[in-house]
């Protein structure tokens, strides 16, 4: 088959969309199977359509248009002129090669002009886009913003913006991020002035920084609208629809690191014209927290994009490069390193669209409650299978995000290593990739935002519930058996570790502070124990469907089972008090 | 005014790998996917910016015989034509002359005014499929056209050609047939678009309407034409090139590598 496309020549993605996503439970949730009227007649003929979506336009775009252009968008970059953002030329080509394609409305509704897929369809296109240049993402990405207004705002305004996203004739932004308030929202200072004579009935003024096109033509932004002595914190937030307009000035596009093609703007909003979107205070507990889980999910899809090129760049330079007469890939240690990484991308890979899995769900079972009248002898059943949905998308969404953008990171670094000196120079993508990469632990919230999140809900038993839906599975093939063995016996160590710290047993007495330390100290770890956990499991699942894929998951679960030993040991000693020791270490004796 | 794109499957032959013959010495094509000749995709393009400029412009697709394996019709109505028309020639000798009268029936019957057609990739066949229509229209035509640089409907086109020595503008007035020859770049504003999402959700399944050659009727010019058939393929083995590595640091290797092409009469 022709090798130009993005899709086609990924198999094991193709993997994920044709044989492992559960688009029967997914389409029935949503309605679009089997009664007549709806979107498809059979399972077979939904799958046939993603499968044609993703080649053409989605894999033809990427590879034939968008990846080309990759290296000189790095080099061009954004730039301020006069007040206005200049993305560089070939971008902007991008974007309409993406809306003519009508690929800016995938997830919207059907009834505004978007294609109403359910999201882990879209999770894939975000893939192959991110594989071609990893900052388009950041502006295909940004369906949420779109969709955000489709799901809380008014019909007006519903009305008049969200057919603009979809035929690709606006962008959006979202506004959160203040120079005080970054990984602490409830901090934000911006303020939101009722004033009936202007459009919307509202005015923002304050300062944003690092927005995400910030140049673009209709932002959300999170601002303060009650008056703080009454509504502090979250509660006097709320979230407003702003157009581009005389009363938002960009003062100025950063320099950055990597995704030179996505501008990082910061904003002046004076007394700029606002309209509210769904209720008064919950602008971050409700709305920014719906848009900022979807955009994490993005940027999950985004680090398996980044993995995907790295991969198949440092594949090939290793297939061809020589040195002491032999192909640097006939090396254990070169080798081992490009096992590393496939493994990783293959884990991190199956992780994600179970991700998008439960929050396709939660989405369509939930859409289906609102409808249901309470008496409904169904309704118990429908509300039940949600929060099973909702609670697993809670939990698999901030740790899907913590993994893949630290394990791209991780990836970039040894796929650079793989090229030696040239990996260091400009003339090869693995540079870009690399400085791409490193974004993806830091937006949409931290690694230390999400592993905190994703603690919430492990201390609460919801992973202990995901993990025993696919640890409770019996294998035929011997090799199966013994590795979830293997990672059965993990799996042990792993709820020791959570019991101790829930219990507060087995560890010396603490203080509640000293305790509430150690909890936030072992987040990352038992965030990291637990998702590669659930990764070991999801691929030997993978095993009984696909034979090669029993390697991977014997040498992933090898790696993750010796990680939860690490883990483990230094959780158990539990003698981290990180503030005292920290004293000790960095400030010297003084 | 209604223009047609004519449009062909070639089998896509970019990866193929292992023996191209089959046992009865023709070229395996069942076994190979295919795909929308690509010239025929800059026609198309052209075709389809026309219509971009000026809407009043009806496209219709047309093609020869059933679907190998891609259905290049629906293609094309993923990116925007109007209207498709397959064209049935059962039992008939199917060479490039014979689809070509074929097609100007069509032509006629559609009372179109102008024709885009691709420069033709495929290998094994002339290269003349532009030339071959028009003569059967008894239209004149433009050929290795790479730009429509005006085209008001009713009047005369100016057509950008790209000869050997350069381009040419030249001017034709519809009935014309033009063929287009320069492979777009990829990052060409001009370049093919691709399929459109809702265009590909919308026709999914939607009925092609076939033509029989009976019913071309009189639309049909009764002269013979064409009539070769493929007996046998017999492909030219690649010559082989043993490579060498060269140390580039080395100047005593260089100045040896030097020495031996002199010595070949490769350079002077
Ligand atoms: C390229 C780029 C694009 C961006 N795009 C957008 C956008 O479109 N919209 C938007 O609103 N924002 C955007 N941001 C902002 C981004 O979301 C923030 O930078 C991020 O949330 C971190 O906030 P901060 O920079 O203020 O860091 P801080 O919050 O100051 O964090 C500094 C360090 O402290 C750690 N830390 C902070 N609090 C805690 C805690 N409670 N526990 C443990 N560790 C903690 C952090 O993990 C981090 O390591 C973007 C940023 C960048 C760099």
């Amino acid at each position: 088959m022709a090798s130009q496309n993005f899709y086609l020549d990924n198999e094991d993605l193709r993997f994920q969309v044709e044989k492992r996503v559960d688009w029967r439970s997914i389409l029935e949730a949503r309605g679009d199977l089997g009664h007549p009227g709806c979107a498809y007649d059979s399972l077979e003929e939904a799958v046939e359509t993603f499968r044609d979506l993703l080649t053409d336009p989605v894999g033809t775009l990427a590879a034939e248009r968008i990846a080309p252009r990759a290296a000189e968008i790095d080099k061009e970059g954004c730039r301020l002129e006069q007040g206005r953002v200049v993305l560089p030329k070939a971008m902007e080509q991008n974007l309409r090669d993406l809306a003519e394609a009508d690929l800016m409305g995938m997830t919207l509704p059907p009834g505004y002009g978007g294609l109403g897929f359910p999201t882990t369809l879209y999770t894939a296109a975000t893939e192959i886009v991110s594989r071609a240049d990893v900052s388009l993402m950041n502006l295909f990405g940004l369906q949420g913003i779109a969709e955000t207004i489709a799901k809380f705002g008014d019909e007006e305004l519903k009305k008049r913006y969200v057919p603009l996203f979809a035929r690709g004739e606006a962008t959006g932004a979202m506004v959160l991020t203040e120079p005080d308030a970054g990984s602490d929202l409830m901090a934000i200072q911006t303020r939101a002035l009722e004033d009936p004579s202007v459009p919307g009935g509202w005015k923002i003024r304050g300062v944003k920084r690092f927005i995400t096109n910030g140049c673009g033509d209709i932002l959300l932004v999170l601002a303060r609208s009650e008056d703080p002595e009454r509504f502090s914190g979250a509660r006097g937030l709320s979230l407003f629809l702003v157009e581009k307009g005389a009363g938002v000035k960009v003062r100025r596009v950063e320099e950055k690191m990597g995704i030179h093609g996505s501008p990082t703007c910061e904003l002046y909003f004076d007394d700029a014209p606002a309209f509210l979107i769904g209720r008064r205070g919950r602008g971050l507990t409700q709305y920014v927290n719906w848009l900022m889980n979807a955009a994490r999910l993005g940027v999950a899809a985004q680090c398996l994009g980044i993995g995907e090129a790295a991969y198949r760049e440092a594949l090939s330079y290793a297939r061809e490069r020589e040195q002491f007469g032999s192909r640097i890939i006939e090396f254990p240690p070169v080798a081992e390193m490009l096992v590393e990484i496939k493994t990783t991308l293959e884990a991190m890979r199956s992780l994600v669209y179970r991700t998008a899995e439960a929050v396709d769900l939660d989405e369509a079972l939930g859409a289906r409650l609102d409808l249901m009248d309470r008496k409904d002898p169904q309704y118990a059943q429908v509300k039940k299978k949600r929060d099973m949905a909702a609670q697993t998308a809670e939990l698999l969404t901030p740790m899907a995000k913590f993994y893949t953008s630290e394990a791209s990171i991780r990836i970039t670094n040894l796929a650079l290593q793989v090229h030696g000196g040239n990996g260091y120079m400009r003339d090869y993508p693995v540079e870009r990739l690399y400085r791409d990469a490193r974004i993806t632990n830091i937006y949409e919230g931290t690694s230390q935002m999400q592993v905190d999140r994703a603690m919430a809900k492990i201390t609460k038993g919801v992973l202990e519930d995901v993990l025993e839906t696919h640890s409770s599975r019996v294998y035929e093939s011997p090799g199966l058996r013994s590795l979830s063995q293997e990672l059965g016996e993990a799996k042990k160590i792993f709820m020791d570790c959570l019991d101790a710290l829930r219990s507060q047993r087995g560890l010396e007495s603490k203080t509640p502070e000293q305790w509430s330390g150690l909890r936030s100290l072992f987040a990352r770890r038992l965030t990291e124990m637990g998702a590669e956990l659930l990764m070991g499991y999801l691929l030997l699942e993978e095993g009984e469907l696909w034979e090669r894929k029993v390697s991977v998951a014997s040498h992933f679960i090898g790696e993750a089972v010796s990680r939860v030993h690490m883990h483990a040991h230094v959780i158990q000693r539990g003698a981290a008090v990180p503030i005292r020791q920290a004293r000790e270490i960095l400030f010297e004796a003084s | 005014m209604r223009v047609v794109v004519w449009v062909r499957e070639i089998p896509d032959t970019r990866d193929l790998i292992g023996e191209i013959l089959g046992q009865d010495s023709m070229p395996k094509w069942d076994d190979w996917d295919t795909r929308i000749d690509p010239e025929d995709l800059n026609s198309l393009e052209m075709a389809l910016q026309w219509k971009d400029r000026d809407p009043r412009l009806e496209v219709t697709a047309v093609s020869v015989g059933e679907p190998k394996k891609l259905d290049v019709l629906r293609e094309c109505l993923y990116r925007g034509v109007d209207q498709v028309v397959r064209l049935s020639g059962e039992g008939q000798p199917q060479d490039l002359l014979w689809e070509a009268r074929l097609l100007a029936g069509a032509v006629r019957r559609l009372d179109a005014q102008v024709v885009f057609t691709g420069v033709q990739l495929n290998e094994t066949e002339c290269g003349h499929k532009g030339v071959f229509l028009a003569h059967a229209l008894g239209w004149p035509v433009a050929t290795y056209v790479e730009a429509l640089e005006q085209g008001e409907l009713g009047g005369p086109m100016k057509l950008r050609r790209a000869v050997e020595q350069g381009v040419e503008l030249v001017e034709a007035t519809p009935p014309l047939v033009i063929s287009v020859g320069v492979a777009l770049l990829k990052d060409d504003p001009r370049a093919p678009r691709s399929a459109r999402a809702k265009l590909k959700l919308q026709h999914k399944k939607t009925q092609i309407p076939q033509w029989q050659i009976q019913e071309l009727g009189s639309f049909l010019e009764q002269r013979s034409g064409g009539g070769t058939r493929i007996l046998a393929f017999r492909s030219q083995p690649q010559r082989d090139f043993p490579a060498r590595r060269v140390d580039g640091s080395s100047q005593a290797e260089l100045k040896a590598m030097v020495d031996e092409l002199r010595n070949q009469g490769l350079v002077r």
